[in-house]
């Protein structure tokens, strides 16, 4: 069985994506912390496009971008599936995929602006996820429905970063009251077996982000 | 089962015009419906409620929006002639190449359009550095799909066509032959291609909208 690296960084929502796809179908890898202040030579030959983590590596053979990532590893370990079987079915999960990698700089911004800029990208946040509440989330217990599936793993990291991003910025965004079919979904998600063992460490999580925001401001 | 397939499309766009490439190539019949993008139908706002925009590939009443969700739709169901390879490993490539283009591409492309003369160079500087990877990824192959058309070929096809066009029109070179010999062999070869041309817009009426729109941007930018 070749061997498979994922070289990626513990505070990337787009590292932790894939991480959980790979727990989820209990496929054994071997995990390199990536600084990107200091990219290794390893990540700047395998990636050499767009030079950034996630990368899969299996059997010498790089994959970067981590939908890609996902799509690659349910086409090689179809047990555990993250898509459905049906083709309208799948289209319909990768047009979610697609929206969430879309629109979720929003989110990104943010966390790195302020003022004018950052009441925009609030705004632009709250859309995101108003579509989301209103068109993609139905009646079922996750997106794909009774088990989590590639929207849900792609969503989840978008919005389990978020809840750091409201805390750091002190603006809160996925209100309960006005996402409650989101709001459901988050804790059903974060609560999963497998997904709530391997949710990134909240305290450290908000120490980076807290300084994270700071070098963004001071650079703007 | 009687089989019925719309596509919801606009003549000049590049997202439209890969999927009726696609269909063509594999032989799909299906009824052409040209959308008005400044009064959009009934039909395209209930197809695509989320983003309003074309095209959008309707299957039997089912609605399938964003053209590279469109394109691995239509290779899942019709699979003769397939567009992606085989290969998990190779799918994901092509996948890569497919998302490079349109993010990265055609990004610095909309950048130009909007941007102030002063700005222009650098940025026709950094189409080419991004061009290169495309170059690179194409050395020693006939089509990025290998032997034959794939999928990151019909998405790069329109998307290159449209920097071209662009070129003649504004009189500015963004991939030149010395530049990108590759590029503009691979192009030259799709351009002999019948199914691959004959998607193609009419060359003036193609030139006579893009003027149209570098006018009407230049006036948004005063």
């Amino acid at each position: 069985m070749a061997e498979i690296k994922l070289l990626g960084l513990w505070a990337s929502p787009y590292d932790r994506r894939v991480l959980w796809a790979l727990k989820l179908k209990g496929i054994p890898y071997e995990y390199v912390e990536e600084d990107l202040s200091n990219k290794s030579p390893l990540l700047l030959q395998y990636n050499p496009v767009h030079q950034k983590i996630p990368v899969l590596v299996h059997g010498g053979k790089p994959i970067c971008e981590s939908v890609i990532i996902l799509e690659y590893l349910d086409e090689t370990w179809p047990e555990n599936p993250l898509l459905p079987s049906d083709p309208y079915e799948r289209a319909v999960a990768r047009f979610w995929v697609k929206f969430i990698e879309d629109k979720c700089s929003s989110a990104w911004l943010v966390f790195r602006t302020s003022g004018e800029e950052q009441e925009k990208a609030v705004k632009d946040s709250l859309e995101m996820l108003k579509t989301i509440e209103e068109h993609a989330l139905g009646e079922k217990k996750y997106f794909g429905g009774d088990k989590i599936g590639m929207v849900d793993i792609a969503c989840g990291a978008i919005v389990h970063w978020l809840e750091v991003i409201e805390e750091v910025v002190g603006i809160k965004i996925l209100e309960p009251h006005k996402f409650p079919r989101l709001h459901a979904w988050t804790k059903n998600f974060e609560e999963a077996p497998i997904i709530k063992d391997n949710l990134p460490d909240r305290d450290q999580m908000l120490v980076y982000f807290k300084q994270a925001r700071e070098k963004s401001l001071a650079s703007a | 089962m009687a089989e019925e397939l719309k596509l919801l499309g606009a003549w000049a766009s590049p997202f439209s015009l890969r999927i009726e490439l696609a269909l063509k190539l594999k032989g799909i019949k299906y009824q052409y419906i040209e959308e008005d993008l400044s009064n959009k139908s009934p039909l395209l706002l209930k197809s695509n409620p989320v983003h309003k925009k074309i095209p959008v590939l309707i299957h039997n009443g089912k609605p399938i929006a964003e053209s590279l969700v469109i394109l691995e739709y239509i290779d899942e169901t019709w699979k003769n002639n397939p567009l992606l390879p085989e290969n998990p490993y190779d799918r994901a490539i092509a996948r890569f190449w497919a998302k490079f283009v349109d993010e990265k591409i055609l990004q610095i492309a909309v950048k130009f359009r909007l941007a102030k003369e002063k700005e222009k160079e650098q940025i026709i500087q950094e189409l080419g550095e991004q061009l290169q990877f495309l170059e690179k990824e194409l050395e020693g192959k006939e089509f990025f799909g290998g032997e034959s058309i794939g999928y990151v070929d019909v998405v790069a096809y329109f998307i290159v066509n449209w920097l071209q066009v662009q070129q003649e029109v504004r009189q500015i070179v963004f991939i030149s032959e010395e530049k990108f010999p590759v590029l503009c062999k691979w192009m030259g070869k799709l351009h002999e291609i019948d199914v691959v041309n004959g998607c193609l817009p009419p060359k003036d009426k193609h030139y006579a909208y893009m003027r149209a729109q570098i006018e009407a941007a230049k006036s948004a930018i005063k």
